[in-house]
């Protein structure tokens, strides 16, 4: 998961794509995430330590996680890959 | 004398191509000779116009609608007035005052000071009851039927020619001019404002219309009457011109002794060719165009924020006739940290 | 070392400009507890979903609109309407504050016998009455409310086979500047079908006028609607006594006071723009107490208030099946309530609620109930917290309608509680099991 390259992230969760045009608004803990995808983390790493930072259990977490990722992805602020290349 | 520093909170600021009044009544309040005023912008919407003008406003808040309930826009509204202390507070929004005038009393018991109309005066102009509001206060006013029923279109039919005005309660009006076209208004009139729809008769003439400030006791305390030059296809003016008309003075003067209105208004008439004078619609607000009144000589955002502070207010009498406004559109160039700013902190 | 409170990640666009309807985020309201009981506490007691039923605020209402009346005019009676909700507990709740019955059926006749109304005490109402209603009606004395020509006509064959008096009042639809009028039900006022019909009733030995009834329509938001039939019942009233030397017993208004509910459509919250009782009152009294009737012949008021008396007294409380993102990116939530529970959703923005803090981000979402059919939507546009599986969530002011309108659909109904004075939980309703569902059903191939 790739953020694009046209998206700018404010640190009050100001976010504005510049391609599209739109803005968005993150909430505190979207801003964290957002930071770490866009530095490459991988799930997995992300989650080890939002659950060690956060009072939070594993499976809630990788359910809101990926419903924020296709958020993302809706939003087009993460690359877009063809959704019936099933691989 | 020095001048007395109050603080303005004004709703509004949507200048656009259907404006609301609140950038035309913040510089009406800027030019008066009695107050410095410092200028609180309270925006819906993070677009309007008024947020980005430079020099207009000193802090811009954003609130939220009435419809979410009256007690949350009020509680921000007093959030606010912790911070900047807000003396005197102009709405111009019609879906507001509802809110505003139910809460007069919570507002003046923080020192929120308003001049609004009383909730009987506001409801008495009410679209569907302009019949009775002509009988009770001896004004013309075009014939109507309050329709509830497509079926009652044959009682329409009986009782005026086409075309005819098809009206809802709160907005939109559509000229029918045969009982399909009156079926097509109803219909979607209906499904957007409900019950009744109003079917007005309708009067041939020129519209005319009237801005005035009435002080709560029966007197004009500014009147200033106007005729359209040119009416954008949303029914707005772009421009208009003040006219030497006494029998619209009289009028005007004549409905705020009896109705004793508080407030700004604007009287919408239809002048006949043969110089009848037919009531259509009372705004129970200042309108949009109200800098052409300032314009002319009368300053009524100042005038009312005085009657508002209690001050004794005498009433204007002169205006320049043949003065004319002429808008523009203009476009700004800003900055997105403006809109990022309202649209995140909700507050500039 | 403690770990951070963990609030869900969110992105929301921005939406530049647009008029949206609900601008700021609103501060949320939460409902924790019905009479002091907690929420979870009843769900775990009784399930969910659940209708909730407080006797306290049926009883303060009940209070606030009898004194409301009563204040302003000498003689006021209300009666209950069944329709509203003829859960037998409810009905004895208003029975034993002073209310009469009013009823639209030989089963809510049935029912109001049943909850020892006396029979002179039940008001019969609505188009439908059987020879055999009829006969049950007049054999208990009730007040028949007559609708149209038929059924005067069947009464009057009625009462020469019984040979037996009926005590009679006739419905009247008239303008009350409310629109649509409800011009199917009863005589109308002002083509003169009202006075024919008193005409034929005052010349039928069998019969006995006692009163005027009108109901104008439901939800009335303009009190001085209600005015305006008032002066209409009045003017019948007195050209009754003119032209025949005779003084009826009452004038029934009817129901239709809003209650505090919100319409689909409305701009702003029910409970702002609606009337009080006191306003109700104001223009009724004042508009028969300013008619011609003297004073000392001023007819009994009988007020048939129906919504405006329950709809705030009944809660359902549900709780969160699953949340989704539509192909929009649309937030949307399943609760386990349905639109067949809830009737009175489809011409009212129900007022949804959490039982506790869940988050402070708020999202216009669409709420839907659990069944498996598109219109089962309970809310299409709402602000609301992101609540997670297993929430429990409070719909308030479903008192009225809902219990006698909902349907049996896909599951079984669920428990009726009702709080009582004392905060004692009490089932009124049981929940529905397969035994109860199917001992109506007969199966010729078993
Ligand atoms: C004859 C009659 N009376 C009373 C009512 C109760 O009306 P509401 O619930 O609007 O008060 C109704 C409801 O339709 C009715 O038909």
């Amino acid at each position: 998961m790739k953020i694009t390259e046209e998206i700018k992230i404010s640190d009050n969760g100001f976010v504005f794509n510049s391609k599209t045009g739109d803005s968005f608004n993150l909430n505190p803990l979207g801003l964290e995430l957002i930071k770490q995808i866009a530095n490459d983390k991988d799930f997995d790493i992300i989650r080890s330590e939002m659950l060690e930072k956060y009072d939070i259990d594993d499976l809630t977490f990788e359910k809101d996680f990926y419903e924020f990722c296709a958020l993302l992805k809706h939003h087009q602020i993460t690359l877009q890959d063809d959704p019936l290349n099933f691989v | 004398m020095a001048k007395q520093k109050i603080t303005l909170a004004v709703t509004g600021l949507n200048n656009t191509d259907n404006p609301g009044p609140g950038v035309p009544v913040i510089r009406g309040a800027k030019e008066s000779e009695d107050f410095d005023v410092r200028v609180i912008g309270l925006v819906y919407e993070n677009l309007e116009p008024g947020i980005y003008m430079e020099d207009l406003c000193d802090r811009i808040f954003q609130i939220p609608y009435p419809s979410s309930g009256s007690d949350e826009l009020i509680e921000r509204i007093e959030q606010i007035h912790q911070q900047e202390k807000i003396d005197v507070l102009i709405p111009n929004f019609d879906a507001e005052l509802f809110s505003f005038m139910k809460n007069e009393q919570r507002l003046l018991d923080k020192e929120i000071h308003t001049f609004l109309p009383s909730l009987k005066q506001f409801q008495e102009r009410d679209k569907d009851k302009l019949a009775e509001y002509g009988k009770k206060y001896g004004v013309k006013v075009p014939g109507s039927i309050n329709l509830g029923t497509i079926n009652q279109i044959s009682d329409l039919e009986d009782k005026f020619d086409y075309p005819v005005m098809i009206k809802g309660q709160f907005y939109d009006a559509y000229e029918a001019g045969n009982e399909e076209q009156v079926k097509q208004a109803f219909y979607k009139i209906s499904a957007k404002w409900g019950f009744p729809v109003i079917a007005q008769e309708f009067v041939k003439g020129t519209e005319v219309n009237v801005i005035a400030l009435g002080d709560g006791k029966g007197n004009t305390i500014a009147a200033v009457p106007m005729r359209k030059q040119y009416i954008t296809d949303k029914g707005k003016a772009w421009g208009g011109i003040t006219l030497a008309d006494e029998k619209m003075m009289e009028l005007t003067r004549m409905l705020i002794q009896k109705t004793k209105w508080k407030g700004g208004m604007e009287l919408e008439l239809i002048k006949t060719n043969s110089g009848e004078y037919y009531l259509i619609e009372i705004n129970p607000r200042i309108p949009a165009w109200v800098y052409l009144a300032v314009g002319a000589g009368q300053n009524i955002p100042d005038a009312l924020i005085k009657l508002a502070l209690g001050w004794d207010v005498k009433p204007m009498t002169k205006y320049k006739i043949g003065k004319m406004f002429v808008r523009y559109s203009f476009d700004m160039i800003v900055d997105l940290e403006k809109f990022a700013a309202i649209s995140m902190n909700k507050e500039i | 070392m403690e770990k951070l409170k963990y609030e869900k990640p969110i992105i929301s666009k921005i939406t530049a400009g647009v008029p949206n309807k609900f601008g700021l985020p609103a501060k949320q309201k939460i409902i924790s507890e019905i009479d002091g009981i907690p929420v979870p506490k009843l769900m775990e007691e009784f399930g969910s979903p659940l209708f909730v039923l407080s006797e306290k605020t049926i009883k303060d209402t009940y209070a606030e609109a009898k004194q409301a009346f009563e204040t302003r005019y000498p003689k006021v009676q209300f009666a209950w309407s069944y329709k509203t909700n003829y859960l037998d507990a409810i009905c004895s709740v208003f029975h034993d504050e002073g209310s009469w019955a009013e009823v639209v059926s030989g089963f809510e006749f049935e029912k109001a016998l049943s909850n020892g109304v006396n029979g002179s005490n039940i008001i019969f109402n609505g188009p439908d009455k059987s020879e055999e209603d009829l006969t049950m009606a007049i054999n208990h004395n009730a007040c028949i409310h007559i609708d149209h020509f038929d059924e005067l006509y069947l009464l009057i064959e009625t009462t020469r086979k019984l040979n037996k008096k009926a005590r009679v009042a006739i419905r009247v639809n008239l303008d009350a500047g409310i629109y649509p009028i409800w011009d199917r039900f009863g005589f109308n006022y002002e083509n003169g079908e009202a006075w024919n019909a008193i005409n034929r009733i005052m010349l039928a030995e069998n019969l006995e006028m006692i009163g005027l009834h009108t109901h104008i329509g439901t939800y009335i938001m303009v009190a001085s609607a209600y005015a305006i039939a008032a002066t209409k019942l009045s003017n019948l009233y007195m050209a009754i006594h003119k032209k025949f030397d005779h003084w009826l017993k009452y004038i029934d208004l009817g129901g239709g006071f809003a209650s505090k509910n919100t319409l689909k459509g409305a701009y702003m919250p029910g409970s702002e723009t609606c009337p009080t009782f006191d306003e109700y009152a104001e223009a009724i009294s004042n508009a028969i107490i300013s008619s011609e009737i003297p004073h000392e012949n001023l007819p009994v008021l009988f007020l048939e208030t129906g919504r405006a008396l329950i709809d705030d007294a009944g809660y359902l409380l549900t709780t969160v099946l699953a949340n989704k993102r539509s192909t929009q990116g649309r937030r949307t939530m399943v609760i386990d309530a349905g639109v067949n529970l809830l009737f009175t959703s489809f011409w009212y923005n129900l007022g949804v609620f959490p039982s506790k803090e869940v988050s402070s981000h708020v999202e216009e979402s669409t709420i839907y109930g659990p069944l498996c059919m598109n219109i089962d939507v309970i809310r299409d546009a709402i602000n609301f917290p992101h609540a997670k599986v297993g929430d429990q969530l409070v719909i308030e002011r479903v008192g009225a309608y809902n219990m006698t309108q909902w349907m049996q659909f896909i599951t079984f109904r669920p428990n009726v509680i009702l709080i009582d004075l004392e905060g004692k939980t009490h089932i009124i309703r049981k929940k529905e099991n397969l035994d109860s569902l199917q001992s109506f059903e007969l199966n010729p191939k078993r």
